[in-house]
This record gives C-alpha cells, sequence and structure tokens, in this order.
C-alpha cells in the first residue's frame, strides 16, 4: 500500500532551482513513487490533491510557504524522502543572499532603498508574477532584463510597448543573456570591450556571437537580449527597435550584429532602420525566404558567417574557423567502424541545436538526409525518430528539464544521455556543445570530458565538442578545451564547425568540414 | 529612447545564481529575498501589474498628495460642543456609532449596550428594556460616525446632547469631531449598559462638556498632534497608550482648569487624574481631520477610512465614496483578564484604526516600550510591529519621530497596493470586550484586517482608473 506524506513549512520560499533540487533528490530515493517540492500556491495545490494527497494536510498553508509531498512504498522511504528533500533544499537556502547580519530586502521597493542608484534590474522569478515586477522596475527607471519563461504574449507586448514609452528597455522575456556598460547579466561571456553590439532574439546564439568576437579579436560593446518573440508579427520587435535606435546613438558601438532564429521578414524590415546609419548584420538561422534588407545591411545564414562579415565590416580579418579541422577529422574517420552512420547532437544550447538542424539539414543537401530533433526545423521531422536516423536534440527544452535544472547548470541528465550513445553501435558521432560564461556550470568539462574519455577508450562513436567561451570566462577557456582534446573529442573552433565536422564524419568525407557557410 | 548604461547597478529579483555571478565580477548587485505576490491570486496579479505599471505614475502622484495631507495638515482642537450643536446632519433621535453602516438586529452585543445607554442618557428611554425597545422598534437612528465627518472609539455610540471635540485643520479646512473619552471602568465605550455607564454619560455632558468649553475658550486653539508628536518621542504610540500626551495636555491646560468654576473643577480633576487615555479621542479626531482633507485627492491606493463596528470591518480609498467590507476579525494574540478567554471576547470593534492611517498607533509601536511590553516583551516585537506598516506605507512622518529607530518617521499612507502584493494588512492593537455578558473590557490583542476587503478596494480602483 502507498503511503502519502506531506509536510508544511510556514514563510519558507524556496526558488524553483531548488525546488527542482529538493524535488530530485526525493524522487532519487528507493521506493518513491511520486514527490514534489513546491510552494504552496493555489495551483500546486490543486495538483496535489489530484495526486491523491489529503487537502487537509495543508490547510492554511498559502503561497509562501513550502509543501513537500511524498508516495512511497513505505513509511520508512518516506521518511527517508522527506529528509533526503528537507536537507537539499535546506543546505542549498541562503546562497545568493547578502553577507551580513542584515535581513536582505523583500521587495524592489527596499532594495532601491538601499541602492538608489540602481540601473538594472534582472526578474527570473516564475513567469506568472514575472510582469509584474518588470513594471514596478519599469516604474522605478530600470532596464529589465526578463528571463522568467511564460510570460504571455499579452502582457510582453504591454511591458514593451510601456517601455519604449518610458525610453527603458525590457529584454526578454525568455531572454538569458545580456552584457550592458561591461557588466554580463545573466548566462553571458566574459568579452573585451569593442564596437560590436550583439543585439539577440536567441540566447546562445548571443552567447555565440560575442565569444567569437571575443577570440577573433573584434570585442563587444552591448549584448542586448530581446526575448525569443521579439522579431515576431505578434511583438512587432518593439524592443530591437529600441535596441537598435540606442544603439545608432551608441559612441561606443560601430557596428551591429542582430541574431535571431527566423523572424518574421516583415518585422526585421520594419526594425532594421532604427539602426540609423550603422551597418547592421543580420545572422538569421537558416535565412528566411523573401527577406529583402535595405542597403547597409548584410544578410548571414549562421552565427559563424554572421560574425565572419561582422569582422569583415571592420576591416578585419577572421582567423580561418576550419584551421586544421581536415586532418582530426579525417584521422577520427580512419577509426570509425563501417557500421557507424548516425549522428546524434546533445546539445545545452537551444540556438546552436538550431543552428546544428540547418546546417545539416539545409547546407548539406543530400549528404545526410532527414535530421531528427524535439525542436525541428520542419514539423515531420519531430520526435519520436524512426530507427536508423539522425537526431539532434534541445536538452534545454522544457520536457527534459521538467524535475531538474537546465544541462547548462548542471550536466547531470546529459551524461546519461551520453552514455547511453555512447553504447550505442550505430552512432557515429555525438555532437555535444559546452557553454562557458556567468551562469554555467564551474568546470563542464570536469563532469563530461571523463565520460567522453571512457567512451572514446572502449571504441565508441566519435565525439565532437565545441566549447563556447572566452580566454576570461572563470572556467578557464584553455583548461576546458584541453580536456576535452585530452579525452579524445574533437574540439572545433565554432558551434557551426562542430556540426560540419559530424557531418563530414557520417559522411567519411573530411573535406566537409571545410564547408564555406 | 533609452540611453544605454555605463556602468550597471543591479536589484536581482529571483535566482540567485545571477546575483553571486554579478558579486563575482565585482558589480553592485541587491538581491531580493523575493516572495510570491498576492498570495499567488492571478487575477490580482494582473491588477497590480497595472497599477504599478500603467497607471503607476499616476497613482504615486495621487499618493504623493495624500501623503502630503496627512503628513502637513494642522488639526486644532477649537471648540468643545455637543454633537447636536456642532456635528452636521446630527439632530432628532439619531445616534452615531462606530464603523460602518449596520441594522440595529445586526449589531454585536457590546455595541448594543452602548447604544441603550446613550438612549437612556438621552433621556429617550427610562430604563435600558425600554431603550432596547425603542432601538429595536427601528424608532432610533443609527448612523454612522464616518458619515458625518467624525469618529468614535471601541464600542461608542453617541447622542446629540454628547460633548464632543470640533478640530479644525488649518491647511486643508476640513472639520472633523469626536466625544469626549468616557474614561476606564464600568462605561459604555467598552460595552456597558449599567447605571453607573449611564451616570458616566451623563457627567460627560452636564460636567464634563461645559468645563472643557470653558477651559478651551480661555486657553484657544489647540495644535494636537504636535502634542502628539512630543506624546511619540515619550513613548506613546497614541492608540493603545497616550499617556505622556494626555499629561501634556493636563499640564498645558492647568492655569485654565485650576480657574474652573468650584462646581466643575473637583470633578474634572478627579475625571482627567482617573483618566489616561484621554488624549486617544483628541487624537482620533486630528488624525480624520487630515483623513478628510486626503479623501478628496482622486484616484490613489491609499486608505482613508479604516474601521469595524464589531460585525463588520470596513475601509474606504481616498477619491472614493464606496465602503469595501467584510467580517469584523477576530482580536488575536491576546492577554485575557483572568477568568475570560477566546470564546468570551467580541470581534474587533471602534474607529479609532483611523490613527493607523496617519502614522500612529501600529506605525509608531517601535517607540513604545509600553506597546512593546503587550507585544511580547521586547523592542524587537515593537519594531517588527513598524516594519509591518513600513513595508505597507508610502511614506514617512515628518512630525512622529522614532527614538530607539534613530528618529526615523513613522510609517504614514497605507497603500492598498503593498497590502494586496506582500498579504500584509494593518495590525491594530486594541481592547477586547465581552462577546455577551456586558462586563466590559475583558483583555488585550491585535486584530488583524481582513485582506478580502483590501483586494476588492483595489480591483474597485483598477476598475476606476480604466473607465
Amino acid at each position: 500500500m502507498s503511503i502519502a506524506r506531506v509536510r508544511l513549512f510556514r514563510d519558507t520560499y524556496v526558488d524553483s532551482v531548488v525546488q527542482l533540487a529538493g524535488t530530485r533528490a526525493m524522487r532519487a530515493v528507493d521506493g518513491v513513487e511520486w514527490a514534489t517540492a513546491a510552494m504552496a500556491t493555489p495551483a500546486n495545490l490543486d495538483t496535489l490533491a489530484e495526486q491523491g494527497f489529503n487537502p487537509q494536510e495543508w490547510s492554511g498553508g498559502s503561497a509562501n510557504d513550502l509543501v513537500i509531498a511524498v508516495h512511497a512504498s513505505s513509511e520508512e522511504v518516506a521518511e527517508e524522502a522527506e529528509e533526503a528533500g528537507r536537507t537539499t533544499i535546506f543546505d542549498s537556502r541562503g546562497a545568493g543572499s547578502s553577507s551580513g547580519t542584515e535581513q536582505p530586502p523583500r521587495t524592489l521597493r527596499d532594495a532601491l532603498d538601499r541602492a538608489p542608484d540602481s540601473n538594472i534590474a534582472v526578474v527570473s522569478v516564475p513567469g506568472d508574477y514575472a510582469a509584474l515586477e518588470a513594471h514596478k522596475a519599469l516604474s522605478a527607471g530600470l532596464d529589465v532584463l526578463l528571463f522568467s519563461d511564460n510570460v504571455s504574449l499579452v502582457a510582453e507586448v504591454a511591458l514593451k510597448q510601456r517601455a519604449e514609452r518610458l525610453g527603458r528597455l525590457v529584454m526578454g522575456p525568455g531572454a538569458g543573456t545580456a552584457m550592458l556598460g561591461g557588466t554580463c547579466l545573466g548566462f553571458a561571456n566574459v568579452t573585451t570591450p569593442g564596437p560590436v553590439a550583439v543585439v539577440a532574439a536567441a540566447g546562445t546564439g548571443a552567447q555565440e556571437a560575442m565569444s567569437l568576437l571575443d577570440r577573433w579579436g573584434a570585442g563587444v560593446s552591448h549584448v542586448i537580449g530581446l526575448g525569443g518573440r521579439d522579431l515576431s508579427a505578434d511583438v512587432g520587435g518593439i524592443m530591437a527597435r529600441s535596441a537598435l535606435r540606442a544603439l545608432a546613438h551608441d559612441e561606443r558601438t560601430e557596428v551591429v550584429l542582430l541574431v535571431s532564429k527566423p523572424p518574421s521578414p516583415e518585422v526585421v524590415r520594419a526594425v532594421l532602420p532604427a539602426a540609423g546609419d550603422k551597418p547592421v548584420i543580420a545572422a538569421l538561422l537558416g535565412l528566411p525566404s523573401g527577406m529583402e534588407v535595405p542597403d547597409g545591411v548584410t544578410l548571414a545564414g549562421t552565427l559563424e558567417s554572421g560574425v565572419i562579415a561582422t569582422l569583415a565590416a571592420l576591416g578585419r580579418q577572421p582567423s580561418n574557423p576550419a584551421a586544421g579541422l581536415c586532418e582530426r577529422v579525417a584521422d577520427a574517420i580512419a577509426e570509425l567502424p563501417e557500421q557507424r552512420r548516425l549522428i546524434r547532437g546533445l546539445f545545452s544550447g537551444g540556438t546552436l541545436c538550431y543552428e546544428s538542424l540547418v546546417i545539416l539539414s539545409r547546407y548539406l543537401p543530400g549528404h545526410l538526409g532527414p535530421v531528427y530533433s524535439n525542436t525541428p526545423l520542419d514539423s515531420a521531422f519531430g520526435l519520436p525518430a524512426p530507427a536508423g536516423s539522425h537526431t539532434c536534440l534541445d536538452l534545454g527544452e522544457e520536457e527534459y528539464t521538467k524535475g531538474r535544472p537546465h544541462p547548462m547548470i548542471d550536466p547531470e541528465a546529459r551524461i546519461a544521455l551520453l552514455r547511453e550513445q555512447g553504447t550505442d553501435p550505430d552512432v557515429a558521432v555525438v555532437i555535444l556543445d559546452v557553454v562557458l560564461g556567468y551562469g554555467a556550470h564551474d568546470d563542464p568539462a570536469g563532469e563530461l570530458a571523463p565520460v567522453c574519455a571512457e567512451i572514446t577508450a572502449n571504441g565508441g562513436p566519435v565525439i565532437v565538442v565545441y566549447v563556447l567561451g572566452t580566454q576570461a570566462d572563470p572556467q578557464g577557456f584553455d583548461a576546458q578545451r584541453r580536456a576535452f582534446t585530452d579525452a579524445g573529442c574533437v574540439v572545433t573552433e565554432t558551434a557551426a564547425r562542430a556540426s560540419l565536422s559530424a557531418a563530414a564524419i557520417v559522411s567519411r568525407d573530411p573535406e566537409l568540414s571545410q564547408t564555406q557557410l | 529612447m533609452s540611453v544605454l548604461p555605463g556602468q550597471a547597478k543591479v536589484v536581482n529579483i529571483g535566482l540567485p545564481m545571477f546575483a553571486d555571478a554579478l558579486r563575482a565580477q565585482g558589480v553592485a548587485v541587491e538581491h531580493v529575498d523575493w516572495r510570491i505576490p498576492a498570495g499567488g491570486d492571478l487575477t490580482a496579479v494582473a491588477t497590480l501589474s497595472r497599477l504599478y505599471g500603467d497607471h503607476g505614475s499616476a497613482v504615486d502622484g495621487a499618493n504623493a498628495e495624500v501623503l502630503r495631507r496627512l503628513d502637513s495638515g494642522v488639526p486644532q482642537l477649537v471648540e468643545v460642543s455637543t454633537a447636536q450643536q456642532a456635528v452636521p446632519g446630527m439632530g432628532g433621535r439619531t445616534l452615531l456609532h462606530c464603523g460602518p453602516a449596520i441594522d440595529f438586529g445586526q449589531v454585536c452585543d457590546p455595541l448594543r449596550r452602548s447604544m441603550r445607554a446613550a438612549v437612556v442618557a438621552e433621556g429617550w428611554a427610562t430604563d435600558v428594556e425600554e431603550a432596547q425597545r425603542l432601538l429595536a422598534g427601528g424608532d432610533v437612528a443609527l448612523e454612522p460616525a464616518n458619515h458625518h465627518q467624525a469618529v468614535v472609539p471601541m464600542a461608542s455610540a453617541i447622542g446629540p446632547t454628547a460633548p464632543v471635540f470640533v478640530v479644525a485643520d488649518r491647511e486643508g479646512g476640513t472639520r472633523s469631531y469626536a466625544p469626549v473619552n468616557q474614561g476606564p471602568g464600568e462605561v459604555a465605550w467598552f460595552g456597558r449598559d449599567t447605571d453607573a455607564a449611564v451616570e458616566r454619560l451623563r457627567f460627560l455632558r452636564d460636567v464634563a462638556g461645559p468645563a472643557l468649553t470653558r477651559v478651551l475658550s480661555s486657553a484657544g486653539p489647540l495644535d494636537i498632534l504636535n502634542l502628539a508628536a512630543q506624546g511619540v518621542s515619550m513613548g506613546d504610540d497614541l492608540h493603545m497608550r497616550t499617556q505622556a500626551a494626555t499629561n501634556l495636555l493636563v499640564r498645558t491646560w492647568l492655569p485654565q482648569l485650576a480657574e474652573l468654576p468650584d462646581q466643575q473643577r473637583g470633578g474634572m480633576a478627579r475625571f482627567l487624574s482617573g483618566n489616561h487615555l484621554f488624549f486617544l479621542t483628541l487624537a482620533m479626531a486630528a488624525a480624520k481631520a487630515l483623513t478628510l482633507w486626503a479623501e478628496q485627492v482622486s484616484g490613489s491606493s491609499i486608505i482613508t477610512t479604516m474601521s469595524r463596528n464589531g460585525t463588520t470591518f470596513g475601509i474606504k480609498l481616498a477619491g472614493s465614496p464606496e465602503w469595501h467590507i467584510t467580517a469584523a476579525p477576530p482580536i488575536t494574540d491576546a492577554l485575557y483578564y483572568s477568568g475570560y478567554g477566546p470564546e468570551d471576547a467580541a470581534p474587533d470593534i471602534g474607529d479609532s484604526a483611523v490613527l493607523e492611517l496617519v502614522g500612529l498607533g501600529g506605525p509608531a509601536a517601535a517607540g513604545s516600550p509600553a506597546v512593546a511590553a503587550f507585544l511580547g516583551g521586547s523592542m524587537a516585537d515593537a519594531r517588527r510591529a513598524t516594519e509591518a506598516f513600513r513595508q505597507i506605507c508610502v511614506g514617512t512622518s515628518s512630525r512622529f519621530t522614532l527614538p530607539p529607530l534613530d528618529f526615523s518617521g513613522t510609517p504614514v499612507g497605507v497603500d492598498v497596493r503593498r497590502v494586496v502584493e506582500l498579504g500584509i494588512t494593518p495590525q491594530i492593537t486594541t481592547g477586547i470586550l465581552h462577546s455577551s455578558s456586558g462586563v466590559g473590557q475583558i483583555g488585550a490583542g491585535v486584530a488583524t484586517a481582513p485582506l478580502e476587503c483590501f483586494t476588492e478596494a483595489l480591483a474597485a480602483l483598477d476598475a476606476r482608473l480604466v473607465r
């Protein structure tokens, strides 16, 4: 018989990351059938009732109480699970709070009382409440990086229209990356100052662009996130227009690199003139058909070619991103058994997964056949993939992050998938993107490279790794790359080259890694 | 057009990892210890987004004016008169009572007793049984004091001959009224209808009222909040404790009191000597004068009426005549006289919560050792009470300052947006009356205002602004 156990902790708010960690710790206990750690919001309590828990157990509970609930095979298991959840949750509490004995501010207003000259708010509360916090920040005269997901379209448009009236920025919702005034906000890489501003409707796209600009010597003035929907017809590029207008007058910026998955062509056309006289390179992954742009705008179809075009606009010569790659790919092919024919992309960055799909299916027509994905370019190639097909997975999508942290923060879930692919005799190549910078895991190579080494040593598939980062990133760019090289991986210079290398390996044609993008 | 920031100074609301990343870069960051707003009520969250968002600056502007009026009005006691002579619309067989409008059938026991005592004192009935019949038969009109620019404490009901303080705000031009406090013991405002309670009402009418009229006409207008401010710095919260302000007032009036005719002087001296809450109704009338000026501002989210009749609890926002009413809350965290307990307690009652709207009472708790002793024994408990008001108020008083908080001003201007957002309602320290036996006060405790009427007021403000 199943045991149901519920505990309510009054006035105990923990954020979603900690809730997930607690949930995971409880579910990891043998004999646990179902478990959750969540705030006692009306919606969450409804879920508990649906799961068969007795509402009496949380009578009087309110949204800022923490509730832990377990279905388990026995009292002992339930107790063990509860203890595991509690330990995980309460050990991680207090992180991020300011040092000293002073109570941390409880509201934006409290924070502004202490630091009245604040100019940016980073908002990452649950989506239902994010617009409220963003509105308060705008009212207080702050620019906003809105990391939160699940903000409604209506709320997004209202926020952005208001921000435009007020002359403020609302970067997001769902914007994880920005760099303003030299400060990395959210997930971002440490770049040297330079003349290029990145405007991005795609998080890891922005990180790839800023990292390449830094590594190839151009430097970055600002990175402005837009949120994935900004360039859609529904939102109409309100934020993109504000960003371009601000950059048009920004003395530090000479060239603008716009990065997006396929946007609405009409919207892009309408917002581009806001950049004024400054050259714009529009890296619109997969280049939507029918795209016409005004003079002074250069189009690119990949992140790599967008950055190269940006350097050209500055009169600089990029290093060759394919240098030396042909030989490494050829070496890898030489040792690969004939029956290994499949690509497995295991991506932590959504935009990097998307770019990979674009490269594998649009830039190399006829080489590979369809590539299946949880985020397919063509809905005919969604999951589940038929046996014997190539797949690229965006492991940052909701279906993979339910109940556990994002793979950029915690590699554990990706390691499990990597091991699985490592033992599949049909897999020729696994593609891994490894994102460095603020927000990302402290030492992703420390977790991933040993597994890669093991797979390689056991004669498994070739592992192609792209390390997205800069020399100044806290994880140490060279050391991270070296760890994967030492583990026997093919390490590439750009994310695009990783996909091209993978294509080259499955096609047994090293020259494909040199493809011009 | 936006100007991109040169040097980032960040407020982080949500995941601590983003604050950690900023600190690692040496960037100034304040991390907010965030809580789910409005108890997760998504309708209220949407309303708050509009009232902090599109309508935010209009509401903030109105609130600034409300705050200015609450903070800068100068209510003066200009006259001691009777209700029928001074209070607009007061005449005939009418009683002014605490709280929102109510039918006699719904009136709680302590207030019923107070009404009966007033009816007898007015001479409309010879005893409380007859008074009960008149009241039950609808022969006495019942009017909320708040509808007549007046406020009355606890379970007060006052008739036309009751003496009242007449207060005029020099800055705002408003006039307000409150009865002369009945003092301790067997008294109608504590829900008693004994002969002694009736006798106290007659004493007020026949002795105290005329004596105070004489004192004031000789002493001249009194700046009430000047004394109140001194009282706050001497440990009064001016709601639960008015000891210091009462003493200052007696000292101020001592020459005029000494000049009273023989038949008034001794009685007044004994009355004042035994009444440490004498200043309470003066402070209430002054607060009402301020809120009457403030409520003329439209489009504000600040509460300018908050009152209870023992059956219902009601609030109003500045700029709207609309009451938002829910059931009167129980009084919790209570200390009972021996032999009494929660089962004996009547719900929260009285108009005195007007004080909490102008920076007195709960907002001033942190300066009052007497209130601290009651709230849990340490000054930290009192500071928490003030802090709770600070979180829901738009500003601070420039005249009421708290020595233990380094002379910071008391919180002023309860903002319904903050109340709903944070789920923190005003807490009012108050006396507890017996719910049925007529023994009067049986303890004291803390009444927590019910959230529902604030949520309703928030929605009504939103509707008014959208219209």
